[in-house]
């Protein structure tokens, strides 16, 4: 499954590739001579090189701006359209391109022949993109075996058609809230959009036949290229579609749904949330309208993608579980991961923390370069750039979201992270696994939760097990880390799980666990009344009975065999299922009494 | 042995020993929900359904009773303001929302509530709760009414009375054979783990 920041990815390759249906196929047709090109796409063409120049002229970047990364790829790709020209100079080439295209749109002679090296260059660029959006699709390489322009839209129309088959079939399914349902509509109505362009495009097809047979088949591959561009958009959908069936209300247990609602409430308040399970080892989540929006930035008119937004103005959030995993409660609190990918995406938090930060420090690269005029060279230079970039991004994202997710979910979070990382060993790590334990566990102490004496043995554990934490740029992340923290601190403020609320809660609720009661409710004993336990201490009482005394819940049940103990384990997952589920109809019910 | 009031039903509720508390959770509220000597017990969200299979006989003497049972029942989950509507002549198994976890000393009756009664709502055939049983209550719910009933989670549904037993149990929990413990939702049948098939076989 691709991830958020993946399809991110993709959305910008589609986006500064020029890959819109407008240009692409404007530029491409006028290349074969079919059509004149028009006064939008020479903006449009002006835009992009502006940004090759003004990227060229910071290169290497010395401090990360917010659109620093962007202007590295536009950069890149711009220098693998120009690559192969031996000896000439790039920028001259680009700043002449800008002159010419600058005068050809105040002259607003858009067929002058000084637009054939401009288009060129553009033919490359989309070109190249394609060819990486092609890699990146490499799973949906279906639609190859269609020779021709017609059966491949006809293909896509049908495929559209299967899917709101299904999409119109799910309705009636049960899930949990109505997000399920908008989020059908959403898909229903992207997709209508989607088959009303194919049918149009296959019109647009079957007028060829007035044309030449060069100008004939000149066509047919322009409308294959945008057909094969649908495809792309056309799976996503179905991905997004399937990740829809299997959040129904029988795939997943409903407190994970309700812990994730809790928190994200917390935060924002008017979203719409989908729990799912995939095959995937990991946590993850998208946002479904941004996703859309993204893709269907280069099918559809701005007009149609804004009706969109008009028909769903709440945000739909899509997070997704491991299949394997999807019982385990417990383990769930890995979604405070995802989370925290998602609201530091919201804050802009990366932005705050690395704004005007030096960037040479990240990298041993000198201050200016002297490029030869060999292109290769230049084009390897920034990809390492962009790379070291990328890495420092997804660093900062770990830790962040890590920290936030000890702010909002306590201790549980490190326990799951820990148990699920070292035993399972198949998390995605883009941060050394160390490396981020580290600072949890330095938060941890740094709030106090070692007050607790079970927690800090805990605690002790994993300092031993990180002493030797190694990693070779931690100097340079270290001097960030007290700048992360103060965002995250600034972020959290009044939103917190804290520890006075730990220690009200949970050894009561471990208490309850201990004899086999479900830990949803506090009690107050002397003044006989009852209140819904907070279902992240119901979380944290799992977790620290789990890690430190669940012998002697083996011991009350009789359980010796590893069968018996493996069948307590399964009682004590669906207790605390079952806990969160009822301090939340309690909160619910309450709230209604009162 | 006395049927519980309901100032004692409150104060076993709060006992501070865990092993000698009344554990009936959640309760939303105490006032409306405790009172006569009884505990209002509230429909939980968790069913199972019956479907129409191949199997023309559930007979517990067969070796495969266990799977026969999980094909011809289905588990089916209605949400927090769901609802599930019970046909005329309906089986369906629902559960109490409620964990309960009886003391040593305590025996229960489940009842129907008889507003529910009145409309044809059977919840229970099995109605005792032996001393230290923990988990939730599995009703047996049945509309001998002639219109459709449409029941909510959440409403309360059924009534627990409590009495206490002259001495001591051993208690459901420490009981090799207690088939439901710690049960969260409505369970399938278990009748062919009875070790009287053994004998009967």
């Amino acid at each position: 499954m691709m991830d958020q920041n993946e399809l991110r990815e993709l959305s910008i390759l589609f986006e500064i590739g020029f890959l819109s249906d407008k240009v692409v196929k404007s530029i491409l047709s006028f290349a074969s001579g079919l059509l004149p090109i028009n006064e939008e796409v020479l903006k449009e063409a002006l835009t992009f090189l502006e940004m090759v120049k003004r990227a060229r002229n910071n290169f290497p970047p010395k401090t990360i701006e917010e659109d620093t990364f962007i202007h590295l790829i536009i950069y890149r790709l711009a220098l693998f359209a120009y690559s192969g020209v031996d000896g000439e100079n790039f920028m001259v080439q680009i700043s002449t391109m800008i002159e010419k295209l600058e005068r050809l749109i105040v002259e607003k002679n858009t067929n002058d022949e000084a637009l054939s090296n401009i288009v060129n260059f553009f033919s490359k660029t989309s070109k190249k993109t394609l060819e990486e959006s092609s890699k990146f699709f490499e799973e949906f390489e279906s639609c190859k075996e269609f020779v021709n322009a017609k059966k491949l839209i006809e293909f896509e129309m049908e495929k559209i058609l299967l899917q709101n088959r299904l999409l119109s079939r799910l309705r009636s399914e049960e899930f949990p809230t109505d997000a399920q349902e908008k989020a059908i509509n959403l898909l229903l109505k992207t997709s209508s959009m989607l088959y009303t362009k194919l049918v149009s495009l296959l019109e647009e097809l079957e007028s060829a036949d007035k044309l030449p047979h060069e100008g004939r088949e000149q066509l047919s591959q322009i409308i294959e290229t945008t057909g094969e561009r649908y495809n792309h958009i056309t799976e996503i959908i179905l991905k997004i579609t399937k990740f829809i069936e299997a959040s129904n209300i029988r795939n997943f247990p409903l407190g994970t749904f309700y812990t994730l609602e809790n928190v994200i409430n917390t935060f924002h308040k008017n979203v719409l949330l989908i729990v799912s399970v995939s095959g995937e080892s990991s946590f993850s989540y998208m946002d479904l309208l941004v996703i859309l929006k993204d893709l269907l930035k280069n099918a559809l008119d701005k007009e149609e993608i804004n009706k969109l937004e008009e028909d769903c103005p709440q945000c739909i959030l899509l997070f997704n579980l491991p299949v394997f995993e999807k019982e385990n409660v417990l383990l769930h609190c890995l979604i405070a991961n995802p989370i925290g990918n998602y609201i530091i995406e919201c804050y802009r938090l990366f932005q705050k923390i690395v704004k005007s930060e030096e960037f040479s420090k990240f990298l041993q690269f000198p201050q200016s370069i002297n490029f030869p005029d060999f292109t290769e060279n230049e084009l390897d230079s920034v990809r390492i750039v962009e790379q070291t970039l990328g890495k420092i991004r997804n660093w900062i994202t770990s830790i962040s979201s890590d920290l936030l997710a000890i702010h909002t979910f306590g201790p549980s979070y490190l326990f799951a992270f820990f148990k699920h990382i070292f035993y399972t060993n198949t998390y995605k790590l883009s941060t050394p696994l160390k490396s981020r334990l580290k600072v949890m566990v330095e938060e941890i102490k740094q709030l106090n939760y070692t007050k607790n004496v079970q927690i800090s043995k805990e605690i002790e554990k994993l300092e031993k097990y990180i002493e030797d934490e190694t990693c070779y740029a931690k100097n340079e992340i270290s001097d960030l880390i007290p700048k992360i923290k103060e965002e995250i601190r600034k972020l959290t403020t009044g939103k917190r799980y804290t520890l006075q609320i730990f220690e009200e809660e949970v050894p009561f609720l471990v208490s309850l666990i201990l004899y086999l009661i479900p830990p949803n409710e506090i009690l107050d004993f002397r003044n006989k009344t009852s209140r819904p336990a907070r279902i992240i201490s119901i979380l944290n009482a799992g977790w620290l009975l789990t890690s430190t005394q669940i012998n002697k819940v083996y011991q009350m049940l009789n359980a010796k065999t590893p069968e018996e103990k493996s069948q307590v384990d399964i009682k004590l997952n669906r207790l605390i299922q079952k806990s969160i589920e009822l301090s939340e109809i309690h909160r619910k019910m309450g709230d209604v009494a009162k | 042995m006395t049927v519980l009031s309901t100032k004692s039903i409150m104060e076993r509720l709060f006992h501070e020993d865990p092993l000698k508390r009344l554990v009936i959770t959640p309760i939303i509220r105490h006032e409306a929900q405790i009172a006569h000597g009884s505990i209002d017990l509230r429909l939980g969200t968790e069913f199972i359904i019956t479907k129409r299979t191949k199997y023309h006989l559930l007979d517990p003497m067969q070796e495969d009773i266990e799977s026969q049972i999980e094909q011809y029942q289905d588990k089916i989950y209605i949400g927090y303001k769901g609802k599930l509507i019970l046909q005329p002549r309906q089986f369906v198994l629902g559960s109490t929302l409620e964990y309960i976890r009886l003391p040593n000393d305590l025996l229960g009756y489940v009842i129907g509530r008889s507003s529910w009664g009145r409309v044809g709502l059977i919840i229970a055939t099995a109605t005792m709760v032996g001393p230290g049983f923990a988990g939730s209550l599995t009703l047996e719910l049945v509309n001998l009414g002639e219109a459709d009933l449409a029941l909510y989670p959440g409403t309360r549904i059924a009534q627990l009375v409590l009495h206490t037993l002259d001495q001591e149990d051993t208690g459901y929990i420490s009981k090799p054979e207690s088939k439901y413990i710690g049960a969260v939702g409505p369970e399938f049948s278990k009748i062919y783990a009875d070790k009287e098939w053994k004998l009967l076989r």
